[in-house]
């Protein structure tokens, strides 16, 4: 009589720790997915490297799990085919017996619990609902893992009721090893021989009393060590791996049997991102059109008017005189008094008038519409007259410049470099004779004095009023 | 309330900025004014002396790029524009006018003209431009792009305005620039009812935000749009109006695409995943109804969407994914039937076997007691 038995070999140990191992990584990589959503699954699913990484680590223990199937199916092999063992794992009617003995237990109408075999009925069950959650897995899994495939043989819907199956088969095994194998295991008598190979008499007297009894008495399988099963074994060892590896081809189809979808997906849209519309107005600062004024195409049926009555208001309200008048003259240029506009006006002669002549260019800062334009030459046209019914401005006969008035005054500042004292360039702006020699008399464009003064950039630069004025005297003769 | 509160001092900060301005002028003009006592009399800086010339028409400059720069402030544009009812001087935007005549303008062309005077909008709309600081505008000026939309380009400038939501005029204003994704936009389910006068429907910036608008490209936008897009579609009461599902969304997250975007987007919203979000298989701006023929997503043209990241795909495949149904005895009757087997079968045998092991529990404890009385 010893103290303990042995129960379990090296083999049955490590596969034991293999179904562990990899029933827990499983379990918990599965359960993170199926409750997403909950916080204790968001923080494993982070620690574990994310839910790819999860995926990942799941299926590489469903991989470890597989193989430790084949080698456990090998392992049966080798038990009854070597060893010829009797049957231990599978129930017989002796189970049923002791289920229903531990119901009239449990009621109070047996004193003790059945007395059992190698393995009881409970581990029995417990064996039967691993096999059977291993085959709904393993099944539902490859349906899951190779959704493609599964859709060519079957209707689309098996691979949502897979992952049905899948999930739901997970939590039965789980809360089923909580229940059924943490009581029997565990709580009820803390059973090591799983680890150790052993277990103590005392503890086979308890769960294992037919077997303890047949074990005392002799009767009970030992492994046989003889030629025959040497023999047995030396067939079915080659066999067995043949078959083994024939498994092992199939897991390995099973995890790479598809590429399910591509790695990177494409954009959704294939599209321009900055294709601007043609329009205007949507920036601080709009394009705008210069606009050309349609010279004096009106002025016959403009209504006359004087500068006191009309003239005058157009420059105010058109705040010419903003620039041109009030506190500022720009350019020299009054326009808010009627002395101040005969300056930049020729009377009777709009177009040799430098307001006219400017307006018409367009491009100044401010500019009158056409009628206001038509206005002005209309009123310079019939002498710009101060009020209506009033003479034309005396002063200035007809309107011409000439050298005297206001040729010889506009020049005036160009003597001091082109004086008759210290000719620049040879030349002597101060006295008429010597001004004709930059001047052709008729013919401004030709006149060195007007084109170079037009081009404008000359030290000494003439206004805009003052060139057109310069420019009218010339092309009346230079008188 | 808050909202209004904002609008009241931001009113209240334009007029002490006004006044601010107004006074710095006033120091200005006795300063300078004492300084040159000859000159006729300092000129008053304010609005009204700039609009002496800027209200004439017609006025322009052309710049150095041949561009012209119209100078015209429209005066009744600006009164009916947001800044009309505040008397906002020129000078506080026109930073850069110290006085007439003035300097020299040294802008190549309009744009650098636009972008330089956009600066001075962030000196009174601060949240807006801390909002616009890091946006996807922002980012492509900021490498050189110099279309990228500032705020004169949404706004406009003298007649600033705020677009109001939900209204065709932000998809119009966005798609100045963007007018193919606008023409995309115009024909979509969304744009087409907003052309009709509704206002339940996203414009552009109900997806992509306003001022601080993102890289549509950028993988946290992508991880993120099914919320954008649940935002509106889990809304039961407008969903309702409409004859659409509002379980859309749970549907998507309790399949494996939802449950992994949903994930990523809690856990990593950077990095990119190959799983699909609403607009990839329904679309982005061009999206239409399931029931529409032309849509990716209409039953005859759903295998053809799978596919683009299921290349193999097949005739069935699509029928796997249960068109965000939830199972029951008329959809998806196997996937009902599984469901109901294990909500049956999980509680009958876990009960069982907990069953068994109490009363084992308390019967081993009672022979126990029994062995130790003798």
């Amino acid at each position: 009589m010893a103290d303990r038995y042995r129960r379990f070999n090296l083999s049955d140990r490590l596969e034991h720790v293999a179904q562990l191992t990899a029933f827990t990584a499983l379990a918990v990589t599965g359960l993170v997915q199926r409750y997403s959503e909950a916080w204790l699954s968001r923080r494993l699913i982070d620690l574990l490297g994310g839910i790819e990484a999860v995926r990942i680590i799941h299926r590489i223990f469903a991989t470890i799990l597989m193989v430790a199937v084949v080698y456990h199916l090998g392992a049966i092999g080798y038990r009854k085919f070597v060893q010829r063992r009797p049957r231990e794992m599978l129930p017989t009617s002796a189970d049923i017996r002791a289920a229903a003995h531990s119901m009239r237990y449990l009621a109070g109408r047996e004193a003790a619990p059945p007395l059992q075999g190698r393995f009881t009925w409970e581990e029995k069950v417990e064996y039967f609902a691993l096999v059977w959650g291993t085959f709904v897995m393993i099944v539902s899994g490859f349906l899951l893992w190779n959704p493609i495939a599964t859709s060519r043989l079957l209707p689309g819907q098996f691979v949502p009721a897979a992952k049905v199956f899948h999930s739901g088969e997970a939590l039965l095994a789980v809360l089923a090893v909580i229940v059924w194998h943490m009581y029997h295991v565990h709580i009820r008598r803390f059973n090591t021989s799983m680890f150790t190979g052993y277990m103590s008499r005392r503890d086979m007297a308890h769960e294992h009393a037919l077997e303890l009894e047949a074990i005392e008495a002799g009767t009970a399988f030992t492994p046989p060590t003889d030629d025959a099963s040497r023999r047995r074994a030396k067939i079915y060892l080659p066999a067995i791996t043949g078959v083994a590896a024939i498994l092992l081809g199939g897991i390995y189809l099973f995890v790479t049997f598809e590429n399910t979808a591509i790695a990177t997906i494409d954009p959704p849209e294939q599209v321009a991102i900055y294709a601007p519309v043609e329009t205007t107005g949507t920036t601080g600062a709009t394009v705008v059109t210069t606009t050309t004024l349609p010279g004096a195409t009106t002025s016959t049926t403009t209504p006359l008017g004087a500068w006191e009555d009309t003239i005058e208001a157009i420059f105010r309200t058109q705040r010419c005189t903003d620039c041109h008048g009030n506190t500022m003259a720009l350019g020299g240029v009054d326009l808010a008094t009627y002395a101040g506009v005969l300056a930049v006006v020729t009377p009777g002669d709009p177009d040799r008038s430098p307001l006219i002549v400017l307006q018409e260019k367009g491009a100044h800062p401010t500019v009158l519409d056409d009628g206001q334009l038509a206005q002005v030459r209309a009123w310079i046209a019939a002498g710009a007259l101060e009020a209506l019914g009033g003479t034309p401005p005396t002063g200035v006969p007809g309107g011409a410049p000439g050298w005297e008035d206001p040729i010889s005054g506009l020049l005036a500042s160009c003597g001091s470099c082109h004086g008759a004292a210290n000719p620049a360039a040879g030349l002597d702006l101060t006295s008429y004779e010597a001004a004709l020699a930059v001047i052709t008399p008729g013919d401004p464009d030709a006149s060195r004095l007007y084109v170079v003064q037009a081009a404008g950039g000359h030290p000494g630069q003439l206004s805009e009023a003052d060139l057109a004025v310069l420019r009218e005297w010339i092309a009346a003769g230079a008188p | 309330m808050k909202a209004q509160r904002t609008h009241v001092w931001r009113g209240w900060r334009l007029v002490v900025l006004g006044c601010g301005a107004a006074a710095a002028a006033l120091v200005l003009v006795v300063t300078t004014g004492s300084a040159s006592a000859q000159e006729e009399q300092a000129p008053q800086f304010d609005s009204e002396y700039c609009l002496g010339c800027h209200a004439n028409p017609g006025m322009q400059t052309t710049l150095p790029s041949g561009e012209v720069l119209d100078l015209t402030f429209d005066v009744a544009a600006h009164e009916a524009s947001v800044h009309g009812p505040y008397d906002i001087p020129c000078v506080l935007c026109h930073t850069d006018v110290t006085g007439f005549p003035h300097e020299p303008l040294d802008v190549a062309d309009l744009r650098v003209w636009t972008l330089e005077r956009n600066q001075s909008c962030a000196n009174c709309h601060e949240d807006e431009a801390e909002s616009a600081r890091d946006n996807v505008h922002a980012a492509a000026l900021a490498t050189g792009v110099r279309e990228a939309a500032v705020c004169t380009d949404c706004h406009d400038a003298h007649n600033a305005r705020k677009p109001v939501a939900h209204t065709p005029e932000v998809a119009e204003t966005c798609g100045e620039c963007h007018g193919e994704i606008y023409q995309l936009y115009e024909g979509s389910v969304h744009g087409e009812a907003l052309a009709t006068g509704n206002r339940d429907v996203p414009t552009c910036t109900d997806c992509h935000g306003v001022h601080d608008v993102g890289g549509p490209s950028q993988s946290e936008f992508h991880l993120f749009s099914p919320q954008i897009c649940a935002g509106c579609h889990q809304d039961k009461e407008l969903m309702d109006r409409y004859g659409v599902r509002a379980d859309t969304f749970d549907t998507y997250i309790a399949d494996f695409h939802g449950e992994t975007v949903v994930l990523f987007e809690a856990l990593a919203p950077g990095q990119e995943t190959n799983k699909p979000v609403c607009i990839d298989c329904h679309g982005v701006h061009n999206i239409q109804s399931a029931d529409n023929p032309d849509s990716q997503t209409f039953k005859d043209n759903i295998l053809g969407t799978c596919q683009r990241c299921h290349p193999d795909a097949s005739i069935n495949f699509p029928s796997a994914w249960l068109g965000h149904y939830t199972p029951s005895a008329d959809n998806a009757l196997l996937v009902w039937l599984a469901g109901w087997f294990y909500k049956i079968v999980i509680p009958v045998t876990i009960g069982g076997m907990l069953g068994y092991v109490v009363l084992l529990s308390f019967r081993s404890r009672r022979s126990r007691k029994e062995a130790a009385r003798g």
